[in-house]
């Protein structure tokens, strides 16, 4: 699935297997590289998830395909359109078709919980059917999206900081889910949480899945999430532990695939095992 | 909207104990303002695009106007009030002895509606508001709502930022109005009542040298502060670093970059209305 091709995708054609695609894609900030050369297909109603060690560039890369962080080289095609040429307006207008749920929620603390799920709806640059629904009929449209994720008793009028970490995590997906998006983006769901509150995280979103047939990309440092609810895994590796030519992606397929996977680094990753790297930060 | 690299202060990158001489530390600031002019321009013309193309965003602003107005209000009142005295305390001594006691009106008025009336409205707005709009933003930043926005295909600039340009263009005049009157109130009265100078001596030298250009002078400079010290803030807090620290240093970045903008703004919008004053009517007479 790494494969690159070698010759320029079309965007003028009419249908594409692939909702996001990314064409040697590379980020720099000031000296440092975070990503380089990651050429990804990621195909209509698929779920990736993409592993990785911290700072290894998963987030930074998960940013560039919505348009939130622009590559140093390299271009994102989402919906077979580049993000790098699109207008403000219509930049605006292909995010609304994609949800985020951000690592601690990005929940707006000045809006109640209510408003932060109604505020795509309120907002949003795309004109869809649902934002443009009469006042009441919205609110109707958050009530069912609490009841969706979980949390039929909550006060809409209660303020995101009087919300436990779980709590916040599924009004996030809540929003993110309002305007039935094409994609939707986890930035480590179920980071900071109890295991039940995280396999409730990993349900809603396999459940979201099926019911919208949504595209999802998470990334996450936790297994078993990857695992449950992925059924493609993609391992980044930090490039200051590559050589020159060696790929980002160290991994890349079905989640069954991965304990018979002999690369080394992977194996330490999923066996979550320091190894030598106790001997480079000098503790032993 | 692309938001900025987390690492945008490649300063941080450097190694603690390896000091930099005194020339590169030099040249680093030099660039590093260079780059916070530069962009700060581009800011402003973000801004400016926003303005132009699309409707305000009404409730950003009722409540960015409440906080600018509303809640700035007694602050800026009570400042006024105590420099009008001050002023009278610190003018009597001079004036009483060349008799010239009953002309204090004139001087404290004038200086209040032409210079401290404006700068100090605006300082404690600075200081109040300011701050305020860059740590809130700064958190905003930190805890990933502005990205958050932009993800949901909301611009923010401008939905939070344009707003508040707005209501700190529209207020700030009110405000100062209000310093100006403070400040008249609570010179006189200190000068009537405590240093029993005749009430009508008091305002009828100040009838005749204090015009409406003056007040409009005020009004006139108080509107460039105003856009200064909403478009530092806000552009501090879209460009906090990570961290407590980072919104801390947003916060005092934005007040301390105010203050100085509005006396470098003060000095130069002062000049220019008084060489504007002076081409219409040479004379030097009352234009209202």
């Amino acid at each position: 699935m790494t494969d690159v091709p070698n010759t320029m995708v079309d965007t003028n054609s009419t249908f594409s297997p692939n909702l996001v695609e990314t064409h040697e894609l590379n980020m720099r900030f000031g000296t440092k590289q975070v990503l380089r050369d990651l050429s990804v297909k990621i195909r209509h109603g698929q779920t990736v998830a993409i592993i990785g060690e911290s700072g290894c560039g998963k987030t930074v890369f998960l940013k560039t395909l919505v348009g939130l962080l622009q590559p140093t080289d390299g271009f994102v095609l989402f919906d077979q359109q580049d993000l790098a040429i699109q207008s403000e307006q219509d930049l605006a207008a292909l995010r609304s078709r994609t949800g985020f749920v951000f690592q601690n929620s990005a929940l707006f603390d000045s809006l109640t919980v209510g408003e932060n799920i109604l505020f795509p709806l309120m907002h949003a640059s795309s004109k869809s059917s649902r934002t443009q629904l009469a006042p009441a009929d919205q609110w109707q449209l958050v009530r069912q999206a609490v009841k969706e994720v979980g949390l039929p008793k909550i006060s809409l009028t209660q303020y995101p900081a009087d919300l436990s970490g779980g709590m916040r995590k599924r009004v996030g997906l809540a929003r993110a889910l309002i305007l039935q998006p094409e994609l939707v983006l986890y930035d480590e769901p179920t980071t900071g949480l109890d295991p039940i509150v995280s396999d409730i995280i990993n349900e809603l979103i396999m459940r979201s899945r099926l019911k919208h047939r949504i595209t999802s990309i998470l990334v996450t440092h936790d297994m078993k999430t990857a695992r449950k609810v992925a059924d493609r895994i993609l391992m980044l590796y930090p490039l200051e532990r590559l050589n020159e030519h060696e790929s980002q992606i160290i991994f890349d397929g079905p989640p069954s695939e991965l304990e018979h996977c002999t690369d080394p680094r992977v194996q330490q990753f999923i066996q979550g095992e320091a190894g030598n790297r106790l001997q480079e930060l000098d503790i032993i | 909207m692309v938001s900025t690299p987390e690492i945008s202060n490649p300063s941080e990158s450097v190694e603690l104990n390896k000091q930099p001489s005194l020339l590169t530390a030099v040249v680093q600031r030099l660039d590093r303002a260079t780059f916070v002019v530069g962009d700060l321009t581009l800011f402003v013309f973000q801004i400016l695009s926003w303005i132009s193309s699309r409707k305000l965003r009404r409730g950003t602003f009722i409540k960015a106007a409440y906080q600018i107005g509303v809640l700035s209000l007694p602050v800026v009142g009570l400042t006024g009030m105590f420099i009008g005295m001050v002023l009278a305390v610190q003018s009597f001594f001079q004036f009483s002895q060349i008799g010239m006691e009953s002309r204090m009106g004139a001087v404290i008025n004038l200086t209040l509606v032409r210079e401290l009336g404006p700068v100090l409205a605006a300082t404690m707005l600075a200081g109040r508001v300011g701050s305020a709009m860059a740590a809130e933003l700064g958190t905003m930043r930190v805890t990933e709502q502005i990205d958050a926005l932009n993800s949901m295909g909301v611009n923010p600039i401008h939905f939070l930022v344009v707003p508040r340009v707005f209501a700190a263009l529209l207020l700030i005049p009110i405000l100062t109005l209000m310093a100006d009157f403070m400040g008249i109130l609570g010179g006189f009265a200190y000068s009537h009542y405590i240093l029993h100078i005749d009430a009508h001596q008091y305002f009828e030298f100040s009838s005749q040298y204090v015009t409406g250009f003056d007040l409009l002078t005020g009004i006139i400079k108080s509107l460039f502060f105003g856009a200064c010290i909403a478009i530092v803030s806000c552009y501090f807090g879209f460009h906090s670093n990570r961290g407590a620290q980072g919104v801390g240093n947003a916060a005092t970045a934005a007040f301390v970059t105010s203050f100085v903008m509005i006396l470098a703004m003060d000095l130069i919008v002062g000049i220019s209305l008084d060489k504007l004053y002076y081409y219409f009517n040479p004379a030097g007479a009352s234009l209202f």
